[in-house]
């Protein structure tokens, strides 16, 4: 059958697509070179470490060759001369939102940022192009020793900390893209939660880039210690241009003894943008670290957020969604690897095509040889709404232990007949019913999310369902 | 014929002539040898980077110094087979022997032949029924994954099978071939079934070699050309011995209606990769695809099967079941591909791995690739020790130990074995596999 005109229009609306005209500060040339790295660096003011940290880097990004899987000809497209790699747009990050340039707070304002912390986070980074412009946390947190900063100002002030784990989680030559973040990052989080501390309202990260033809490259360390626990929300969007931009972040999550880490991301960044990031966390003993990855946005979206268990009853949960419309490709997934004993992980994975659009679930599932116990379960369900797109999926499981339990399974189906026929019958419009269907088919994602975002979650999808009624 | 052949080196290109004026090939044959030879040639030596060969090193084959036996006028048949054939299969309608490519052992029954079926050696076939054979080779696909491989089997095939099933027939007995290796040989089986429209057959190609560990090669390939409305079942038996490394490529092309059950037994071998596909092109095109795997000591199986649907209203389905003990590896990779357009389309997918001990290491890699919306693709993988309940219940039955194991396991790959047709054959092959059960100390 083919799909109603309301599916077809689904995703077609991108309500963050306004650009600001803005005077940057500082504008690095377009291309990458030492000259560049080092360029960034110096503005820093950065430890030599670092310094030398981000050209060895540079030197593994300009050897590693691209890719040979996944979506080869929209990463062929990728012309690394022509985009600008550091765009530094304002003197000095705000503490009270009053001190953020005026052009830069409208545009928070407009995605909804401090009205976002007044109502509910406990602390909050905006940033913009390469810098993060506005900061805060709340006091009590402070008070506990609760560290949230910007990575710049992390490694500034807690240069031993950073120090100790930055790059050890990801190194530069764990693949291509990690490399060349690693040699040109700026912004992202730095984050310390004490033993035993639990920061039980989100902490939040707002991700924006404005100029044509950038490359954000965010860098992001989270250490939970002993018995802690923390939430964080990340959120990304983009100006609609007619050329590409860059996203490549490495995202770093360390989960001490006990410690309970939830990384939230919703991701939509506007269809004109590489969104090709490495995420990935360790878990020791008894701690528990969740991925809820939710891929709206972006042209290519490679990512796979993974979960090293390498404590003795470590646990790991993935819950991955992704929407792909006209000319976007969702390659997305999760990798859980069991080096400890009695560690256990779940990947859930849900993904919608529709309009030429296209989805991918690429997971890997690794047993370690001594990881007795282990118990993991993967589901992947896709919904292709038309006949022109697609959807593919590609777990690995690699299993060297005997005493294990390892469970895949996958469903790829259309929007059911039968589940359309019943809503209808009940007088809803075929439009309202394949919106209940495919927020049923999200619910699981939805319900992770503050209430905040699933609110958000719940009016993107009817935005995006608008103007197909009647 | 291509020109590329001048830059290449004389002996092998000496080797594939001599293959042909011994066979008295006509020109056409030969002519396909040498484009199959000259495509070894060109085609690079797939190394681990390539994503279809990351899981099996072959770095230290020197495929280009792997040379089959001339075919000999005459070869007894060697005891030891004549064993496999006594105790194997009865009621059997014809039986093709063997041995490093040389036809050894050949019986076809009267009743076949009055039928018109076609059931001889390579060799005859070209000579007998040349137009047949000319026609389904010439369309043959090299995949480009596994090019190195099959086109060294299409250079070198000496030995190998034809049959051909007329139009509206149906053979009620099932077939057998035996392809043997003797020790440090290099073997390149071929396998050529072409079924008219609404004939129905049963085939096995049994492969075997003496149990030693001397290292051995062997290289095949098997084209299964299903007519409209025919009904296959291809059975792929490897007990090759310890020493063998056994490249497989499988491709079988459905026509409408027709339906096809390939049940892939894998014993043998220290090394075994295989690529079984099912292309499922006209409407009503079944395919059901059967595995089992059985692996101890360091037996290395790689299996990658391939359902493609490039139409709509087909249906596959495929189970393989894995059992590893010791230090064994086999990787199950596997594909369901739903082309643009092709609605309608139904494909499942399940791999079973049982890990029978802490140094056996299974990988499985089910993918789906759908391109059409109004499909309905499944797919399922587990990995799991055996049963601990199952075992006490055996056990509070009296049962000792490693006898219960054994039952367990037997229970464990004996689903897939029921689904072989042919009484004669599935006895056969059940008590191979029960009988390298029974040798397993667990």
């Amino acid at each position: 059958m083919t799909a109603p005109q309301s599916l077809l229009d689904v995703g077609t609306e991108y309500q963050y697509g306004f650009r600001d005209e803005i005077e940057y500060v500082y504008k690095a040339e377009k291309g990458l070179n030492r000259r560049v790295v080092e360029m960034i660096s110096h503005f820093k003011n950065e430890p030599d470490w670092m310094r030398e940290f981000r050209l060895r880097a540079l030197e593994i990004f300009f050897k590693k060759p691209m890719p040979t899987w996944g979506n080869t000809k929209l990463l062929s497209e990728i012309n690394f001369d022509d985009i600008y790699y550091y765009i530094k747009p304002a003197e000095k990050q705000g503490k009270t939102w009053e001190e953020v340039p005026e052009t830069i707070k409208n545009t928070f304002e407009k995605l909804g940022i401090p009205e976002a912390e007044r109502k509910f986070l406990a602390g909050v980074s905006a940033q913009y192009e390469s810098e993060v412009v506005y900061h805060s946390i709340r006091e009590d947190l402070e008070r506990q020793g609760v560290i949230f900063l910007d990575m710049d100002s992390g490694l500034r002030e807690y240069p031993d900390l950073v120090r100790r784990w930055f790059g050890k989680v990801v190194p530069p030559g764990d693949n291509k893209f990690a490399a060349l973040n690693s040699a040109v990052w700026s912004g992202g989080s730095f984050i310390y939660v004490p033993p035993g501390v639990h920061v039980e309202i989100p902490l939040q990260a707002y991700f924006r880039i404005n100029a044509e033809n950038m490359g954000q490259f965010e860098r992001t360390l989270i250490i939970a210690d002993e018995g802690s626990r923390v939430h964080y929300i990340e959120g990304c969007t983009a100006p609609i241009y007619s050329t590409d931009s860059l996203h490549s972040a490495v995202v770093e999550l360390v989960a001490l003894k006990g410690a309970h880490i939830r990384y939230t991301t919703v991701q939509n960044w506007s269809k004109n943008v590489y969104n090709l990031v490495t995420k990935r966390a360790v878990a020791y003993e008894d701690a528990t670290v969740e991925w809820v990855d939710g891929n709206l946005g972006s042209k290519l979206t490679m990512k796979y957020p993974s979960v090293y268990m390498v404590g003795k009853g470590a646990r790991g949960d993935i819950l991955s969604v992704a929407f792909a419309g006209p000319g976007q490709h969702q390659d997305a997934g999760a990798k859980m690897i069991h080096a400890a004993p009695y560690t256990t992980s779940t990947v859930i994975s849900k993904s919608i095509s529709k309009g030429g659009g296209r989805t991918t679930y690429r997971g890997l599932v690794q047993v370690d040889e001594g990881a007795v116990g282990v118990k993991c379960n993967v589901r992947c369900d896709a919904l292709l709404l038309d006949e022109y797109s697609r959807s593919d999926t590609y777990p690995t499981m690699n299993v060297k232990e005997d005493d294990v339990r390892i469970e895949h399974e996958a469903t790829v189906s259309k929007v059911g007949e039968e589940q359309l026929f019943y809503l209808m019958s009940r007088g809803l419009s075929e439009q309202e019913a394949v919106t209940m269907i495919i927020n049923g088919f999200f619910e699981p994602f939805a319900k992770e999310l503050p209430l905040e975002y699933a609110v958000e979650l719940n009016r993107l999808i009817a935005l995006e369902m608008e103007g197909s009624v009647g | 014929m291509s020109n590329m052949l001048t830059t290449t080196s004389p002996a092998g290109l000496e080797l594939i002539e001599a293959i042909s004026r011994h066979l008295a090939e006509p020109e056409w044959a030969s002519a396909h040898r040498k484009e199959a030879w000259s495509r070894f040639l060109q085609a690079p030596t797939p190394s681990r980077t390539h994503e279809h060969w990351r899981r099996t090193d072959i770095s230290h084959l020197d495929l280009e110094n792997i040379t089959p036996r001339l075919p000999s006028e005459y070869r007894a048949l060697p005891e030891w087979l004549e064993a496999v054939i006594r105790r194997g299969a009865r009621r059997i309608g014809g039986t093709l022997a063997f041995v490093d490519g040389t036809l050894v052992h050949e019986h076809v029954t009267d009743s076949l032949r009055k039928k018109g079926v076609i059931f001889t050696s390579w060799s005859q076939a070209i000579q007998r029924h040349p137009d047949l054979v000319r026609r389904a080779i010439e369309n043959v696909d090299y995949d480009p994954a596994d090019e190195k491989f099959t086109a060294m089997a299409r250079a070198y095939a000496t030995g190998g099978t034809v049959l051909i099933v007329p139009r509206g027939t149906e053979v009620t007995l099932p077939l057998q071939t035996f392809f043997a290796a003797s020790e440090a040989q290099a073997v390149f089986p071929h396998t050529l079934v072409i079924l008219e429209e609404d004939s129905r057959v049963t085939l096995l190609d049994g492969m075997f070699s003496p149990d030693s560990s001397t290292r051995a090669f062997g290289s095949g390939v098997a084209d299964l050309i299903l007519g409209d409305g025919s009904e296959l079942t291809y059975v792929l038996f490897q007990q090759w011995g310890q020493g063998m490394e056994y490249f497989h490529h499988q491709r079988a092309v459905l026509g409408r209606d027709s339906h096809l059950t390939t049940i892939t037994v894998a014993l043998g071998a220290s090394l075994s990769k295989a690529t079984i596909e099912s292309v499922l092109c006209s409407s009503g095109a079944v395919s059901d695809m059967l595995g089992v795997v059985f692996g101890d000591d360091k037996q290395h199986f790689d299996h990658h099967t391939v359902q493609l649907h490039t139409v709509g209203n087909t249906t596959s389905d495929l189970l393989f079941k894995v059992a590893l003990d010791e230090a064994s590896y086999s990787a199950y990779s596997g594909l369901i591909r739903i082309e643009p357009g092709a609605q309608k389309a139904n494909a499942y997918q399940r791999n079973e791995n049982l890990v029978l001990s802490s140094t056996a290491h299974a990988e499985t890699l089910p993918n789906l690739e759908i391109e059409a919306n109004d499909v309905r693709c499944t797919h399922g993988a587990t990995v799991a020790p055996v049963d601990i309940e199952q075992m006490f219940y055996l056990m509070s039955r009296g049962m000792a130990p490693r006898d219960a194991k054994r039952l367990i396991v037997e229970g464990f790959l004996q689903p897939v074995l029921d689904r072989i047709p042919a009484k004669s054959l599935r006895e056969m092959v059940s008590a191979k596999v029960d009988e390298k059960i029974a040798h397993r100390r667990f």
